[in-house]
């Protein structure tokens, strides 16, 4: 008895759950990676009803009629800006690999890059990503030691401050297995006790992933503000005058610590109540005087993928005014970009970018609008139209 | 070698011309209501395989009988039989006529319109890959996400892009 018979009826409700299978399946023909095995899957999957016939036939013919409509989008240079200089082939299987690759080769090719630095030549030769990996396994051995300490000298106050220069992230497991991710530019100060562990984020963007403790709250100070968390992810971005929150998994509170004291006080109008928030929310804290600060709960729900992009070094702007942009670079780059066209500035681009790239983002926007970029007399990129 | 058969006439048009069959369906499928039709009959032909065992690239396969299946319909409406002498191979490298490619246009610009509305990761593993032919490792390396992660995206900016062009049939049934 063949399966289904004359074709196993199907609910509308079972519609999408079809219609994504057959994307994914046109998605893996299309990337040429079907072994056997998922051939014959395919194969089962087509013959379990006309339905999911209909469907892979119409995604087919869908992500034929895409192929135009990509090649009609927008300008050749569009939305993705990359050092093209490198003219690179992936020499490593793996994101990481490739992308060592691809950074060697530039700064080779690329004179200009990152000469800011004077005396620090070797660090620049020394992909991102290397550094990376290095912190990694010298985070590791940190961690294994603080394990080790934290069985044995329980009570003891872990006080420690760690700074990253431009351009430069760390990762960092903390003594409770904790893990944080440093971004540019940044210092913060650790102090572990008995009672609670607390990180003072003096300036910068720290992304955490906190590990559960119940008996000690893990609370990050930044400005007049105080975030705790139980057991979550979430990215605490401090700026001049207000601090971003973003979570990611789980939930945090946030309330009013005016004299640094570790006391969840709520905010002015709801002083009983620390703001809540849960995961894929952002919230932004500005300082409205020296001891108050006012949550405001803007852009509430997060893309998931943009949040925190800057973990992976790459920075995701959907239609976002070029002088947000190059602040942005600016955060992560000796080198320097600065628009002094009110106009231009207020130009919107959207695109994901490589956060080591300047130059890539200049070329990206000359191919793009025809802006040029020239030298001034501090070493700065001034941006501009011809 | 015995003479190529009408079968294996198709089977080679579907290898290396996959694009110029799908294209031919997309023109068949555009109603809805044939459209289901002809997948019953796909379906119908498909099931009648004992075992997939014998064949080389199933997807081509899959194609070659669907594209079958609607040629010879196409032949039955006008009372004609189907393997006659207006071949499958001819109707699906049929070129457009004027009316069909203003639509055409019409649709890229909707699909367009359709990719402005995908997030930036997501636009930008479509484009790459459908614009710039990127492999998935390529595109992963780029954008910093896992290979997973850019199939997903991938099948996420078709199912965006499908959604567009049901509604854009609708308004042109």
């Amino acid at each position: 008895m063949s399966a289904g018979g004359e074709g196993a009826g199907v609910g509308p409700s079972e519609i999408p759950v079809i219609r994504e299978a057959a994307a994914n399946w046109v998605v893996l023909w299309s990337t040429g990676e079907v072994s056997p095995a998922m051939e014959m899957e395919f194969f089962e999957w087509l013959r379990r009803s006309p339905a999911h016939v209909k469907e892979y036939l119409q995604a087919e013919t869908a992500w034929l009629a895409m192929d135009g409509a990509a090649r009609a989008h927008g300008h050749a240079a569009e939305e993705v800006a990359w050092d093209t200089d490198a003219n690179v082939v992936p020499l490593l299987m793996g994101q990481r690999g490739a992308a060592v690759a691809s950074d060697s080769v530039a700064s080779v090719s690329e004179p200009g890059g990152r000469q800011g630095r004077d005396g620090q030549v070797d660090r620049d030769s020394k992909p991102a990503r290397d550094r990376w990996r290095v912190a990694g396994i010298a985070a590791s051995l940190v961690a294994l030691a603080g394990v080790i300490s934290v069985f044995w000298l329980t009570g003891r106050v872990d006080d420690r401050a760690y700074e990253t220069e431009v351009g430069e992230q760390r990762r960092i497991t903390l003594a409770d297995g904790s893990a944080m991710e440093i971004n540019t530019d940044s210092r913060i100060r650790v102090r572990f006790g008995k009672e609670s562990r607390d990180i003072y984020l003096d300036e910068g963007e720290v992304f955490f992933d906190v590990a559960k403790d119940v008996r000690r709250p893990f609370r990050v100070f930044s400005d007049t503000s105080v975030i705790r968390a139980i057991g979550t992810q979430f990215n605490v971005y401090r700026q001049k005058g207000q601090t971003e929150v973003t979570v990611l998994e789980g939930r945090v509170a946030i309330g009013n610590a005016p004299h640094g004291v570790a006391e969840l006080a709520g905010f002015p109008g709801a002083p009983s109540a620390p703001l809540e928030v849960s995961a894929g929310r952002k919230v932004i804290v500005e300082a409205a005087s020296k001891s108050d600060a006012v949550a405001i709960p803007r852009d509430a729900v997060v893309d998931s993928s943009t949040a925190a992009a800057w973990r992976r070094r790459r920075l995701i702007f959907d239609d976002a005014p070029l002088a947000d942009v190059v602040a942005e670079f600016n955060r992560y780059n000796v080198q320097h970009l600065a628009i002094e066209d009110p106009r231009l500035a207020a130009e919107r681009i959207s695109g994901v970018f490589d956060a080591d790239k300047p130059r890539a983002l200049v070329r990206f926007l000359a191919q793009q609008s025809g802006i040029v970029a020239r030298p001034s007399a501090d070493s700065r990129l001034i941006l501009a139209r011809p | 070698m015995k003479s190529a058969t009408p079968e294996d006439r198709v089977s080679r048009l579907v290898e290396e011309s996959g694009e110029d069959v799908v294209r031919f369906l997309a023109r068949r499928l555009r109603n809805q209501a044939d459209a289901e039709d002809l997948s019953q009959e796909v379906y119908l032909r498909l099931m009648r395989l004992p075992d997939a065992g014998g064949i080389r690239n199933l997807r081509a396969y899959a194609l070659r009988v669907a594209a079958n299946a609607a040629h010879e319909w196409r032949m039955l409406a006008r009372n004609r039989l189907p393997h006659s002498s207006e071949g499958l191979e001819k109707e699906v490298s049929q070129a457009q006529g004027p009316a069909e490619t203003a639509l055409h246009e019409e649709q890229m610009r909707r699909l367009s319109a359709a990719l402005s509305t995908l997030s930036p990761v997501c636009r930008t593993a479509v484009l790459l890959h459908k614009r710039d032919g990127l492999t998935l490792d390529e595109i992963a390396c780029r954008v910093g996400y896992s290979v997973p992660m850019v199939r997903r995206y991938l099948a996420l900016g078709l199912l965006t892009c499908q959604e567009a062009l049901t509604r854009f049939d609708g308004e042109h049934a």
